[in-house]
C-alpha cells in the first residue's frame, strides 16, 4: 500500500514537473515554431526571463555571424546538424585519444586506445553514452572538456530538432524549418544550462562533490589507508540527467555515492530524467495548438510504461535465486523480505531501484542506480523491452521524432483499415512519408539483431562474456540494444572494451542517431511542402480512445513484437529454465 | 549557409561552449557549493582533526570490535567501483554467498536468527555506506561479547543512527556503519 502511495506521489510530480517544462520549452521555441497558443496567465514569470536571454543570445548570435532570420530547409538542416557533430565528434577523439598529454591530469591516467576513443566520441556526440571504460580513467580535462561539453552539446542538438520537426508539420507549402544554430543555442542558453545549474546545487546540497582535488587519502579508524575518488561531479550528473545523457563520472553511475547520494537526489534525478523529453512531446501539443492530444500521447506512452515498470518491479520483489539456493544448501535462514538486493544500494531498495530501470531505458538516459546483470530475469524484461521500443519518450527532441515515426505509421495502418486517405494535424501522410519511417523502424532491428549475431558466431564476440549461460547471450543482447537505440545503460558484465565490441557498437551507435534524424528532417521536409487540409466528418480523428488502442497496439507489435526471438533465447529462456 | 561558413560557425560555437559549459558553468557550481561546506569536497568524516572517510563512502571492517559492511568485490578501494555484476543464475554468486553465509554463521551466533539479505549481498557501487537496521541488530549480540558494551547501550546507538524512509514513502531505512562504528568506538574509550 505504501509502495502505491509512494508511486502515485511520484507521479503527481511528475506531471506537474512535465506541466511547467513543457509550457517553458514551448515558450521558448515559441517563433521557432509558428507556435498558435500562448503561454498559459500563471506563468507569464517566465516573460521576465526573456530580456536577459535576448541579451546574451545576440551576443552569441553576433560573435557567430549567425542570423537569425535567415531559415533553412530540411536539406541545409541536417548540413550543418551533421558539420557541427562532426567537428564535435573529431574534437572528442582528440582529448580521450591524448589525454596523457592534455593538462588537468594528477592522477597521470593514460589515453584511450584509438578504438576506444572512437566508441567513445561516438557515443558521447550522440547523446548515448554507452561506457566501455571505467569513470575512474577519464581525467578531468576529459570529464569537463569532452564529456560534459559534449553532454550539453548532444543534448542541445537532439533538443533543436523538435522544433524544426513542428515546423514540417505547421508549415503551409513553406519549406523552411528554422535556424539550426539559433534552435541549438536558444536551448542550451534557455533551457540545459540554467535547469543543471538548479539540479547542480540541489546535488551538491545532497553530498555530490563539485571538486578539483584528485584524489584524497584517509586513515581508516582500523588504520588502514583509503583512497578516494572525488571530481567535479555534481555539474556532470546534472546535465548528464537532462540531456538524457547517461554516461556516469565513475563506473558505477547513479548507483555512485557521490553521484547519487540520498534517497532525495535519487527522486530528483529520477523525476529529471523523465520529464525532460516528456516534457517535450507535451510541448509540441502547445505548438500544434491542441494541449489535449500532446497529454494523450504522453498518456499512451506512460500505460506502456507503467506495464513494464510493474513486470520489472514485481521481477526485483522477489528473492534472488542464488541466495534462495545458498539458503537451502547450508540450511540457514535468510531474510528475503527486501527482494533482490544484488546489485543494489541499501538506501534504494528494490522498488526505486525498478523505478529507475525502467525509467532510464525508456528514454535512452541510460544511467543506472543497480546492476541491471544481476536482475532476475523477469526484472530484466522491462529495461529490454523498453529499450526494443525505442518510441517512449526517448531522447531530448529525437524522443519526439521517433514518437511521430510511428504515428505516422499508425495513421497509415488506420487509414487503410476505414479505407480513409491517411491525415495526421491537417497534413496528408503518403506512401513516401510511410516508406521513410517504415525504413527508420527497421533500422532498429538491423542494428541490434545483426551484431548481435556476428558476436555470438565470433570468437571475439564470445570471449567478452562474462557470465555462463543465457546471461551471457543477454549481457550480448542489451550491449547491442544499449548501442543501436542509443541508450547506453549497459548489463556491465561484459568485457567490452575490445577492438570487436568498440567498432561494432560505435558504428550502430552512429548509424542509430544519424539515419533516422536523416530520414525524419526527411519527412519534415515533404510534409513542410504540403498544404494544410482542414479537418473535417470525414477525418481520422487521432484525439480518441480508438485510435490511442490502436497506436499502443501499434508500438507493442511493431516495437516489442520483432525481438521476441531473441529475447526468447535470452531472459525468456532463463526465466523458463528455472530462474525467476 | 556552405559549407566553409558553417564549418567556421561550428568551430567557433564549440570554442565557446567549452568557455561556458566546461570552464564557467563548473567553477561557478563549486563557488555556490562552497555553501554547503565540506558536502562539495566529498563528505569527510573527522576525528581528532583527521579524516577517517567519507560519510558518502562505505569502508570496510575487519575487526571484531566493528559493525560490519555489505560484502565489496572491491573491498571499498574507492579509486574505483562498481559490483562484480553477477547474474542469479552464475554459480560465482551462489558459491560467493555460501562462503559468506559459513563465515557468517561460524563468527554469529544465529539460534533462530534470519541472516538479513544485505549482509550477503553486493551493492551496486560496491561502495555502499549503509547497512539495514536489521543488519546492525543482527550483529549486536555479538558485539556485547566482544567490547563488553551492554546490549541496549548497542540497540539506541542503532536506533540513533537509524535514517528512516524519504517521507516514509521512499528508498529504504538504513544505518551508516561508518558512523555507527564511530560512535561505538567513543563508547568503548
Amino acid at each position: 500500500m505504501l509502495n502505491i502511495a509512494a508511486l502515485i506521489v511520484f507521479f503527481v510530480l511528475l506531471f506537474a514537473l512535465i506541466y511547467v517544462f513543457g509550457e517553458y520549452i514551448a515558450w521558448i521555441y515559441q517563433e521557432e515554431t509558428n507556435s498558435k497558443s500562448e503561454l498559459p496567465k500563471k506563468l507569464n514569470l517566465f516573460k521576465k526571463l526573456d530580456r536577459p536571454f535576448k541579451l546574451i543570445e545576440e551576443k552569441i548570435f553576433s560573435f557567430l555571424n549567425i542570423k537569425p532570420d535567415k531559415e533553412m530547409n530540411w536539406k541545409q538542416y541536417l548540413f550543418s546538424l551533421l558539420i557541427f557533430n562532426g567537428i564535435l565528434f573529431v574534437f572528442l577523439f582528440l582529448v580521450f585519444k591524448f589525454q596523457n598529454i592534455l593538462p588537468l591530469n594528477p592522477l597521470n591516467l593514460e589515453g584511450m586506445s584509438w578504438d576506444q576513443a572512437f566508441h567513445t566520441a561516438s557515443t558521447f556526440v550522440s547523446n548515448t553514452n554507452q561506457q566501455h571504460y571505467g569513470g575512474e580513467n577519464l581525467s578531468y580535462f576529459s570529464q569537463l572538456f569532452a564529456v560534459g561539453l559534449a553532454m550539453f552539446l548532444s543534448a542541445g542538438t537532439g533538443l533543436a530538432l523538435a522544433p524544426a520537426f513542428t515546423r514540417g508539420i505547421q508549415n503551409q507549402e513553406d519549406s523552411r524549418l528554422g535556424n539550426f544554430y539559433v534552435n541549438l543555442i536558444k536551448g542550451l542558453i534557455r533551457f540545459l544550462l540554467p535547469i543543471s545549474f538548479v539540479i547542480g546545487v540541489i546535488l551538491i546540497s545532497q553530498g555530490s562533490p563539485q571538486w578539483f582535488g584528485g584524489e584524497i587519502v584517509v586513515n581508516t579508524i582500523e588504520g588502514v589507508k583509503q583512497a578516494i575518488r572525488v571530481g567535479p561531479v555534481a555539474g556532470i550528473e546534472a546535465i548528464k540527467t537532462l540531456g538524457t545523457n547517461g554516461g556516469g563520472f565513475f563506473a558505477a553511475n547513479a548507483a555512485h555515492p557521490f553521484e547519487n547520494p540520498t534517497i532525495l537526489s535519487n527522486l530528483v534525478l529520477n523525476l529529471i530524467m523523465l520529464a525532460s523529453p516528456m516534457a517535450i512531446i507535451y510541448a509540441f501539443g502547445i505548438w500544434m495548438g491542441k494541449r489535449r492530444h500532446g497529454v494523450i500521447l504522453i498518456g499512451a506512452l506512460f500505460v506502456i510504461f507503467l506495464g513494464l515498470f510493474w513486470v520489472t518491479a514485481a521481477g526485483e520483489m522477489q528473492p534472488n535465486r542464488a541466495v534462495t539456493m545458498a539458503e537451502k544448501n547450508l540450511n540457514i535462514t535468510v531474510d528475503q523480505s527486501a527482494g533482490n538486493m544484488e546489485g543494489k544500494e541499501t538506501r534504494f531498495g528494490s522498488l526505486l531501484s525498478s523505478l529507475w530501470a525502467i525509467s532510464t531505458t525508456s528514454t535512452t538516459n541510460g544511467a543506472v542506480n543497480s546492476m541491471h546483470n544481476s536482475y532476475s530475469p523477469q526484472g530484466l524484461m522491462g529495461p529490454f523491452l523498453a529499450m526494443a521500443m525505442n518510441c517512449l519518450y526517448n531522447g531530448i527532441g529525437v524522443g519526439l521524432l521517433n514518437l511521430m515515426t510511428y504515428i505516422f505509421i499508425c495513421v497509415f495502418i488506420a487509414g487503410l483499415m476505414i479505407g480513409r486517405a491517411p491525415q495526421y494535424l491537417g497534413k496528408q501522410i503518403e506512401w513516401r512519408e510511410v516508406k521513410i519511417a517504415a525504413l527508420i523502424i527497421l533500422l532498429l532491428p538491423v542494428l541490434v539483431l545483426f551484431p548481435t549475431s556476428i558476436a555470438v558466431i565470433t570468437e571475439a564476440g564470445k570471449e567478452a562474456i562474462h557470465n555462463p549461460g543465457f546471461t551471457g547471450f543477454s549481457e550480448v543482447l542489451y550491449e547491442m540494444f544499449s548501442a543501436g537505440a542509443n541508450n547506453g545503460s549497459g548489463m556491465e558484465g561484459l568485457m567490452d572494451n575490445t577492438v570487436f565490441y568498440n567498432l561494432l557498437n560505435g558504428g550502430a551507435i552512429l548509424m542509430g542517431r544519424y539515419l533516422p534524424i536523416f530520414g525524419q528532417l526527411l519527412i519534415a521536409g515533404n510534409l513542410s511542402k504540403k498544404k494544410i487540409r482542414p479537418e473535417t466528418e470525414g477525418t481520422l480523428k487521432v484525439e480518441n480512445l480508438s485510435f490511442l488502442v490502436l497506436f499502443v497496439g501499434v508500438m507493442i507489435i511493431i516495437g516489442g513484437l520483432i525481438f521476441m526471438p531473441a529475447l526468447a533465447v535470452g531472459p525468456i529462456a532463463e526465466m523458463l529454465s528455472g530462474g525467476m | 549557409m556552405s559549407a566553409k561558413k558553417n564549418i567556421i560557425t561550428a568551430v567557433k560555437l564549440i570554442v565557446l561552449s567549452l568557455l561556458i559549459f566546461s570552464i564557467v558553468y563548473p567553477l561557478l557550481l563549486g563557488g555556490v557549493g562552497q555553501l554547503f561546506g565540506n558536502k562539495a569536497e566529498g563528505s569527510l568524516i573527522y576525528q581528532n582533526g583527521e579524516a577517517v572517510g567519507s560519510r558518502l563512502i562505505g569502508q570496510k571492517f575487519d575487526s571484531d570490535i566493528y559493525f560490519i559492511s555489505r560484502p565489496s568485490s572491491i573491498n571499498y578501494d574507492a579509486t574505483t567501483s562498481g559490483s562484480a555484476n553477477l547474474a542469479a543464475s552464475n554459480p560465482e554468486l551462489q558459491q560467493r554467498i555460501e562462503a559468506d553465509l559459513k563465515k557468517i554463521k561460524a563468527k554469529y551466533q544465529l539460534g533462530n536468527m534470519a541472516v538479513p539479505v544485505d549482509l550477503i549481498t553486493e551493492s551496486g557501487s560496491a561502495l555502499d555506506p549503509h547497512i539495514s537496521p536489521e543488519a546492525a541488530y543482527f550483529q549486536v549480540e555479538y558485539l556485547v561479547d566482544q567490547t563488553g558494551i551492554s546490549e541496549s547501550t548497542l540497540n539506541s546507538l542503532i536506533e540513533e543512527h537509524t535514517e528512516s524512509k524519504l517521507l516514509g514513502l521512499y528508498g529504504k531505512s538504513r544505518v551508516n556503519v561508518l558512523e555507527l562504528n564511530l560512535a561505538l568506538e567513543e563508547v568503548l574509550d
